[in-house]
């Protein structure tokens, strides 16, 4: 399981007026109706630069929405987060362990080669090294998994056992399928360089300033612009005013309130994105630590009113969620119940009556979603004795302390969990053996893991009886806690751009349908 | 042995304990000055005395998201629902008190240092009017954010960095006036009387010093505000769920255009406490020059 993290990047972008009199006379005037007009430029305001470029070592969400611009998946997900083919054209499943995929004949990267099996062989020989596979890697199995080219349009992986995350993984924008023969030579750096068979290609980028992309002349998917300029553009005021100027034409959102925000600029289309990506109280368990004992990490959870969290500090665009983030059709119900007296006892029977520890949140510039959650769960916790410092901390100190470390230097942190297309992928995320990342902080269990194992291997929907018993184990030890779903707002201006926005998405990419934007001419004549 | 202020220097003394006299009287004829006083005795009691007044909890969210002044919530309310009165009131008594502390450590030491600039060696003088310079040519918010970077977020940060920014001042008005009270005739007479350097400190530099010390406090405490307000603005000062004028700014940056209050208000607030310190300091040092 990868984890998102709050994006980071610094400085502020002031968008500049790249295309401005080319959009103006675009636009042109008269009233009418709106039509998209092929070709043309579209700037896209991101609220965060993207820094890890190499897709199977990304591990951050501001990177991967620029990634799946630019590179393909096998598999896609559609609206209603059904796996749909995107680069494989078809697949088969001749036994619950083996999948074939055939690949499309069209699918060819950005300088012109034709995508072979090769390409996708290596791509994912990359996650799957024994000696040093991905974090990405236990979603598919894990170095067990053997992928292997039957011709040059066909491709078999075979797993240990059933996998129910596979083909869900097999979206992420972690696995998107790299120029392989061009990196084996030498001849392309992925972390530095992008190179695909997305809609897109890179013209120039200035670090912290703008990405130019322009249409890649041989994808298989073309998109309607021809050129997508990102300025990158942290701050959320910047975005919103750029948005009125028209000097932007799209941008996302974390803040809940966007569309409060942005409520005064005429011409805007506001669409609220739900994602199954969720918020999180990770508690450290590891070490000396009151949350060493299951009865106090119970107690927060008992303590949490999650409820609140999402009426007041999301503005009641997201829902409590579960270990299955709420946003999947037919997730698992959370078992967890606010009980104050509960909460209490456990504390006192754990002698920490008046417990006291501090949650450090992220300092992204203008994010206000974690410091809002966490003074929710402050508010909270103060019911049942427990005192909660909040510290708000600059990303790269965060990391280090609750990420990197190992012990981590925290007490709890408020963080997101991105799910992914799997209503079971984030699961994986309790377990250190299966998600390197949490081992500063997650207790290892290895019943948890079993069960959670057994949850992916089990055949059925989404709620069987082996992911319920993962589940309710999971909110049981408490380790971390969801909260609530993260939804995104995204706003782009109606009078100057046509755009398909998802109402759900699984895998960090409010711009999964970027080939369909365009340019609009408005009026009649 | 003799005690020392059975000697000549008490009597050269003598002038240094009328010179405060005038400030007994503050701001006569002064009406800036009056006012400035005024604000000042009424943010200062508002925000110290604030749990005792009927404005409501801070910390509670009570009301809608986002709202602007009503009859119910006078200021409006912020993003979670918390009335906007009792925490720009709060908000106060943190600004002017985290201020206030930092000033105090700053003038003890800064008087210190530059006593001891005037009194010692021409070398050790010149070692610390050149580091003065050096911390001089930072931008004030960067030595502040730097300090808060360091000692990671919170008050004892905000302090911290309030003190490194109003500290070389302090150091530069303490050292100047030592340097010309020490060439007065009562403190040679002093000297020659065989009078200890602590004596001499007590009863003559510090006395004498007190009101450009003061002058220069009520400006230090100016730029204290904002400096913490500049540093809370980003997140690096007083930590939710408690408030400052500064983490109130940047908070309400956000709403500005939908809950204009949110943000102006506690910003002319602490623009007017910046001001009444001012305004103080201004008519100490009138004052100070007519003398």
């Amino acid at each position: 399981m990868l984890r998102a993290l709050l994006t980071g990047g610094a400085g502020i972008a002031v968008p500049g007026v790249l295309s401005g009199c080319a959009r103006r006379a675009e636009v042109g005037g008269g009233i009418g109706p709106a039509t998209a007009v092929p070709g043309g430029t579209v700037i896209w305001g991101k609220s965060a630069e993207a820094i890890a470029l190499d897709p199977p070592k990304s591990n951050l969400g501001s990177s991967w929405d620029l990634i799946q611009v630019i590179y393909d998946p096998l598999v896609e997900l559609d609206d209603n987060l059904n796996v749909v083919p995107a680069l494989a054209q078809s697949w088969q499943t001749p036994s619950p362990t083996e999948y074939v995929f055939s690949l499309r004949p069209d699918a060819v990267f950005s300088h012109g080669r034709p995508l072979t099996a090769d390409d996708v062989v290596e791509t994912f020989r990359r996650h799957l090294d024994p000696e040093n596979p991905t974090s990405f890697a236990s979603f598919i199995g894990g170095p067990s998994t053997t992928v292997s080219k039957l011709d040059d349009r066909t491709v078999r992986f075979r797993l240990a056992a059933p996998s129910r995350t596979f083909l869900s993984a097999l979206s992420a924008a972690s696995a998107v399928i790299l120029p392989m023969k061009e990196i084996d030579a030498g001849g392309l750096d992925p972390t530095t360089e992008m190179l695909g068979t997305g809609p897109f290609l890179v013209q120039s980028h200035e670090q912290d300033q703008r990405w130019v992309l322009v249409r890649n002349p041989h994808a298989w998917r073309s998109p309607a612009a021809d050129r997508l300029v990102i300025p990158i553009m942290p701050d959320v005021n910047s975005r919103i005013a750029a948005l009125g100027n028209g000097s932007i034409d799209i941008a996302d959102f974390d803040q809940p309130d966007a569309p409060l925000l942005l409520s005064s600029i005429p011409n805007l289309a506001v669409r609220v994105q739900q994602c199954t990506d969720f918020f999180v109280l990770t508690l450290n368990a590891c070490g000396a630590t009151p949350f060493a004992d299951p009865r106090v990490r119970q107690a927060i959870a008992c303590g949490i009113d999650r409820e609140k969290i999402r009426r007041v500090a999301l503005a009641d665009a997201g829902e409590v969620t579960g270990v299955v983030s709420a946003a999947f059709p037919g997730a698992i119900p959370s078992s967890l119940r606010r009980d104050p007296d509960r909460a209490r006892s456990l504390l006192a029977e754990a002698g920490h009556p008046n417990l006291r520890f501090e949650i450090i949140y992220g300092a992204t510039a203008g994010d206000t979603v974690g410091g809002a959650i966490t003074q929710i769960i402050q508010q909270s916790l103060a019911e049942i004795g427990v005192t909660v410092v909040a510290t708000q901390l600059e990303e790269g100190v965060l990391n280090q302390r609750a990420w990197v470390s190992v012990p981590a230097q925290m007490d709890a942190t408020v963080t997101y969990y991105a799910a992914f297309g799997g209503p079971l992928m984030a699961m994986r995320n309790w377990s250190p053996q299966l998600a390197p990342f949490a081992v500063g902080f997650q207790q290892k269990d290895p019943h948890l893991t079993e069960l959670i194992t057994q949850a992916w291997q089990a055949e059925g929907g989404v709620v069987t009886e082996a992911a319920r018993r993962a589940a309710e184990a999971i909110e049981q030890q408490a380790n971390t806690i969801p909260l609530v779903t993260k939804p995104v707002v995204v706003a782009y201006r109606s009078d100057r751009v046509t755009a398909k926005i998802s109402g759900l998405d699984g895998n960090v990419d409010p711009m999964r349908h970027v080939e369909a934007l365009s340019r609009t001419h408005v009026g009649g004549r | 042995m003799t005690d020392s202020s059975t000697t000549g220097a008490p009597a050269a003394a003598r002038p240094a304990r009328s010179a405060p006299r005038s400030l007994r009287i503050p701001f006569r004829g002064d009406p800036l000055g009056w006012l400035g006083l005024l604000l000042l005795v009424l943010l200062v009691g508002v925000g110290i005395l604030h749990p005792l007044l009927p404005l409501g909890d801070p910390l509670a969210s009570v009301g809608p998201r986002v709202a602007g002044p009503s009859a119910r919530f006078l200021l409006g309310t912020d993003e979670l629902g918390r009335s906007l009165l009792p925490r720009v009131a709060s908000a106060i008594g943190v600004t002017i008190v985290l201020s206030a502390i930092a000033v105090l450590v700053a003038t003890v030491v800064g008087v210190a240092i530059g006593c001891c600039a005037a009194y010692a060696s021409r070398r050790v003088d010149q070692l610390i009017t050149r580091v003065t310079d050096v911390l001089f040519s930072f931008p004030t918010i960067l030595i502040a954010v730097l300090v808060s970077v360091v000692l990671g977020p919170g008050r004892p940060a905000a302090i911290v960095a309030i003190v490194a920014v109003t500290l070389p001042t302090m150091i530069r008005v303490a050292r100047a006036e030592a340097l010309r009270i020490v060439e007065l005739d009562f403190v040679t007479s002093a000297e020659v009387a065989g009078a200890r350097l602590g004596w001499i400190v007590r009863r003559h530099l510090l006395p004498n010093m007190r009101e450009a010390v003061i002058v220069q406090c009520t400006y230090s405490i100016s730029l204290g505000m904002l400096v913490e307000g500049g540093i809370s603005f980003l997140g690096l000062g007083v930590q939710a769920p408690d408030t400052s004028l500064g983490a109130l700014v940047g908070a309400g940056r956000l709403y500005l255009t939908v809950a204009p209050s949110y943000l102006l208000i506690p910003g002319f607030v602490l623009g007017l406490a910046v001001l009444a310190f001012n305004l103080v300091g201004d008519s100490l040092r009138a004052q100070r020059r007519e003398q």
